[in-house]
């Protein structure tokens, strides 16, 4: 499957509804950044949210330097707050 | 050449479009769109999620009660502390009403947007054991739990009769998690047999005799857990396990046979899966991987709500609303 990359900010209701859910791919990851199936409806969806459009280069540093982040936030926790919070952010590759 | 009515006994129903309250099974003819039909199931395979309104006071470990058309949502941490907060949702947007009479995080939640119940939490190393009663206005402080456990221990029922289990507690460490089981009737809590797998902030779901508890995590240095124990009334047993084990997810079910289970982590995911009593089956994904979000604890498989929680990797007030309708009306085709 072809993907587009871009960043959007979730305004909350209708930001994407169940009919565009069924209509094409579409993932939220970390930094705004949102994979979207790579067909018209997706075109649509990225026009409508008024999305910044990204390579896949450009949307994995995103995604990586916010798990980054969040990771140096975890470490700086004490050993009862890690518990707290649960397993340790990892960082994974955008599809 | 056989007919219909010589195969069945009976002719085919003309109508002039599709029925609005169908029998799975139904097979008719529309004659506005020339068309046979046939009305198939419908449930968690054809749900899908879809963005709701943000939740004023973003926070994570929170909790909730109520469905995605009428929910509850109260606590949670809110940097640079704990929040008291408490909305509610009515489909579309959430509103402010009562606060928690004391601030908490990672506590449960269950019930309904009307009468819900509000359990334990708190932070290492103090625990509450402290469960306060929502009436749909106000909350009010009730019996105390007999132990005090934070980490967001799972629960199940309403303000009548409900169950209370897993989490952590402060004796004999924070670090080890605790398989306690509770149940209250209305007015105190009793405890009553463990569960299988001691952990905390998995997913619990259900009434006080019909309970699933799927997922958590159970000591530091270990992967999130699979597991996934039924509660019959009395004990709790084994039964088959989740296809992605998590910790920090969601559940929403009306017994232990029809629940959702949703998001979690590490890593976040935003995979979703629905249980029929005997197996899980991975159906349509959230869109933005969740984790420590509040959760609907009724609706099931057909009507879920993941509220605040950290989002996409970040606190956020984002909501995702699942909606599955009953029944899903197919047009038969010859090919």
């Amino acid at each position: 499957m072809a993907y587009k990359y871009c960043t959007a900010t979730n305004w909350g209701k209708n930001f994407f509804t169940h009919e565009e859910r069924k209509n094409f791919y579409l993932r939220g990851h970390a930094g705004e950044v949102w994979v979207v199936g790579d067909n018209h409806h997706g075109d649509e969806w990225i026009g409508k949210v008024s999305g910044a459009i990204k390579s896949k280069d450009e949307a994995q540093a995103i995604v990586t330097g916010e798990i980054e982040a969040a990771q140096a936030a975890y470490d700086a926790l004490s050993a009862e707050e890690q518990v707290e919070r649960g397993p340790r952010p990892v960082k994974y590759n955008l599809p | 050449m056989a007919t219909y009515k010589g195969i069945q006994g009976f002719k085919i129903q003309s109508v002039d479009g599709d029925p609005d309250n169908p029998n799975v099974g139904d097979f008719y003819y529309n004659s506005k769109a020339g068309q046979f039909k046939v009305v198939r199931d419908g449930g968690a395979p054809i749900g899908s999620w879809a963005s709701g309104g943000t939740k004023n006071t973003i926070m994570n470990d929170g909790a909730g009660a109520g469905s995605n058309t009428a929910g509850l949502a109260f606590g949670g941490a809110a940097p640079p502390g704990t929040t008291a907060d408490t909305e509610t949702y009515n489909g579309t947007s959430w509103t402010e009403v009562n606060n928690l009479n004391a601030a908490r995080r990672s506590m449960s939640g269950t019930g309904s947007q009307t009468a819900a119940l509000c359990i334990a939490g708190g932070e290492a190393p103090n625990f509450t054991a402290a469960v306060e009663k929502w009436n749909g206005t106000s909350w009010t402080e009730v019996g105390d739990l007999n132990l005090a456990r934070g980490y967001a221990p799972g629960s199940s029922g309403t303000t009548t009769a409900a169950l209370c289990f897993g989490g952590a507690c402060d004796t004999p460490s924070p670090n080890v998690m605790t398989a306690l089981t509770e149940s209250w009737n209305g007015a105190s809590w009793t405890e009553v047999n463990d569960l299988n797998t001691a952990r905390k902030n998995g997913a619990g779901a259900g009434v006080q005799p019909s309970t699933l508890y799927a997922g958590g995590w159970s000591a530091p240095g270990t992967a999130a857990l699979d597991v996934n124990e039924l509660w019959n009334g009395t004990s709790w047993t084994e039964s088959s396990e989740l296809n992605t084990g998590r910790n920090g997810l969601g559940g929403t079910g009306d017994t232990n046979t029809s629940v959702l289970v949703f998001g979690g982590s590490p890593p976040e995911t935003n995979k979703t899966e629905s249980w029929n009593g005997t197996s899980w089956t991975e159906v349509a994904d959230l869109a933005a991987p969740s984790e420590d979000f509040a959760s609907s604890a009724t609706g099931g498989p057909t009507a879920a709500l993941r509220a605040s929680g950290n989002v996409s990797g970040a606190r956020s007030g984002a909501t995702e609303s699942w909606t599955a309708a009953t029944y899903q009306i197919k047009t038969v085709t010859t090919s």
